[in-house]
């Protein structure tokens, strides 16, 4: 418990001051506000034609790009405060100091954590209070779609967060990271759209890989029945292949199953590579 | 307080690929002592003590702190240890007084300690600027006063007078003084000889990762015979030891040709060049310095004491 409050402390001490985490988190915020505000204000002008801008309803604006872009952000934020800790030779002072690798780990883990909490509680603040702005009537606080929705963008932070852990611990030169990690959301993306062409069987595994479960686990119309129905409609129009719900529960346990690893595999790199 | 030697090393090896760094370094430093760990630039110094702090895992052998060998020892051992590993590495964005507080929150030292430490090291004026903003004397100051955070019982300093200007080395110079005559164990690693034979009490000469030779600085240096030999011909004087039987060693220096020898007949030595012709407008007992001792070991990485075979 002692150790726990130390690892606290510390972290608290580095990251309060690092420009790096309040640009990522600042540049959050504000792409959150900036989405947001529009809507609110058309909710005071008398509002549109679709669902009231307020709870439970408001969730499916608030979760939208670019604000689902979170995890990306995360990610981010994760890789720029772990990095440099080995270029700088920090990480390698504090075992110095007395602090254990295996400490160490666990200090950046809370730091991932406390993150992940903030990249998750932005939007969530931020739609609160638009709907406490907004005129229109406020019902329940979130009906089962709006907490699935919440939920998917919560596992999608953990896994890209996660990859920034990973990334972090593995390449430790932010520059490095942040290069690879946009490198390799560019190289599945074009793996995923070319691979299913030769071979259509191969399309419905490609789909668990990370963006695309990013994908998933944020869009609307995997969320929301009538987002889906509509959807539908407009690929039907067009020729397009329908789209169908995901399985949760491979969706859920793929996405553990990153996490654990990304993070195991940064574990033993800690402990085993020198500082 | 028992004889459990502070620092004791056993075998203790490290490979990079194929290059050996540390090759089965056996030393032990006792209590008190102000241990200097000598060695050209790339002999494996960084890399031994970074060993013995926990951040290189040893390839081979072993090594004890305060008398501890296994890991959760180590870990618990290094809270009476103060240390800093070549450059003084710190968080830029940081003050030097928020560097030391993350420090000092590792070591389970209180903020008070923060700016006695600032204080001894004068830098209690710069304390809250920030850490990029320092000169290297500075950083290098910073780092000393990280290292006694703790008031550890053992200081382990690596090239603490890198890239200091005269001034810096002194005040470096300085507090370790100040550290040993507190009782403090030190570990000090350097190529700078001269600091290292004024500070030091015991000396380890390192090359290749290897433990070229370990004892006292008088150990170290007092053991062979030399003599020094000014002549107006010193070609002939080279030619002339070969067939010398006293003579192990012959080095052209700006002072003259200093000789090893197997004893200190200076007379029979003087005879002998006079029997053919060679004659010395100088010859005396040389005292070899640390640096000869240190030139003499690490030869191949700096040339010098031609060796006589007889």
């Amino acid at each position: 418990m002692k150790r726990l409050g130390t690892l606290l402390r510390i972290e608290f001490i580095k990251a309060r001051k690092r420009p790096a985490l309040w640009l990522t988190l600042g540049v959050f915020i504000f792409f959150t506000v900036v989405t947001v505000l529009p809507n609110l204000v058309r909710a005071l002008e008398g509002g549109g034609p679709g669902p009231p801008f307020a709870l439970p309803w408001i969730w499916r604006a608030v979760l939208q790009p670019p604000i689902n872009m979170g995890p990306f952000f995360l990610a981010a934020a994760m890789i720029l405060l772990f990095a440099p800790e080995f270029g700088w030779k920090t990480a390698g002072q504090n075992v110095i100091d007395g602090l254990a690798k295996e400490h160490l780990f666990f200090g950046k883990l809370i730091t991932f954590a406390l993150l992940l909490a903030a990249f998750f509680i932005v939007p969530i603040v931020t739609g609160v209070a638009a709907s406490i702005i907004s005129p229109e009537p406020t019902g329940t606080f979130a009906r089962g779609a709006e907490l699935n929705h919440m939920f998917g963008y919560a596992l999608a932070l953990s896994l890209w967060g996660s990859i920034g852990f990973l990334l972090a611990a593995t390449i430790r030169a932010s520059g490095g990271a942040l290069g690879i990690m946009f490198l390799y959301f560019l190289v599945e993306n074009m793996v995923t759209s070319i691979v299913p062409v030769w071979n259509p069987a191969l399309e419905r595994h490609l789909n668990f890989l990370p963006t695309q479960l990013f994908d998933t686990l944020t869009r609307t119309e995997f969320h929301y029945p009538d987002a889906l129905a509509r959807a539908n409609e407009q690929r039907a129009a067009m020729g397009q292949p329908l789209l169908d719900f995901p399985d949760h529960g491979a969706v859920v346990a793929s996405v553990l199953g990153f996490v654990a690893l990304f993070v195991g595999v940064s574990f033993v790199t800690m402990r085993k590579r020198d500082l | 307080m028992s004889d459990t030697p502070v620092i004791q090393t056993f075998e203790l090896s490290k490979r990079f690929r194929e290059v050996r760094a540390v090759d089965r370094v056996s030393i032990a430093v006792k209590r008190g002592q102000v241990f200097g760990f000598l060695g050209p630039n790339g002999s494996g110094k960084t890399t031994t003590i970074g060993m013995l702090m926990g951040i290189i895992t040893p390839t081979a052998g072993s090594f004890a702190l305060f008398g501890a060998s296994d890991p959760k020892g180590h870990l618990a051992a290094r809270a009476r240890v103060g240390a800093t590993l070549e450059t003084p590495n710190f968080y830029p964005y940081m003050s030097g007084r928020d560097n030391l507080r993350v420090a000092a929150t590792i070591k389970g030292v209180g903020n008070d300690r923060i700016d006695e430490c600032l204080e001894i090291v004068g830098l209690a004026g710069r304390g809250r600027h920030r850490f990029r903003t320092y000169s290297l004397g500075m950083k290098q100051r910073l780092a000393l006063a990280a290292t006694m955070l703790n008031d550890p019982e053992l200081v382990i300093l690596d090239e603490p007078a890198n890239g200091l200007d005269p001034q810096g080395m002194k005040e470096v110079r300085d507090i370790i003084r100040i550290l040993a005559d507190r009782g403090k164990t030190i570990f000090l690693s350097s190529h700078l000889l001269w600091e290292v034979e004024r500070m030091c009490t015991h000396v380890a000469i390192v090359r290749k990762g290897q433990v070229m030779k370990v004892g006292t600085v008088a150990e170290i240096v007092s053991e062979q015979v030399r003599a020094l030999v000014r002549v107006e011909d010193a070609g002939a004087l080279e030619a002339a030891l070969a067939d010398y039987p006293d003579a192990t060693g012959v080095q052209t220096t700006d002072e003259g040709t200093v000789i090893s020898l197997r004893s200190d007949d200076l007379a029979g030595l003087n005879r002998y060049l006079a029997a053919r012709g060679i004659y010395a407008s100088h010859l005396s007992r040389h005292q070899q310095t640390l640096e000869d001792a240190f030139i003499e070991l690490t030869r191949g990485d700096y040339g010098s004491m031609t060796e006589i075979a007889s």
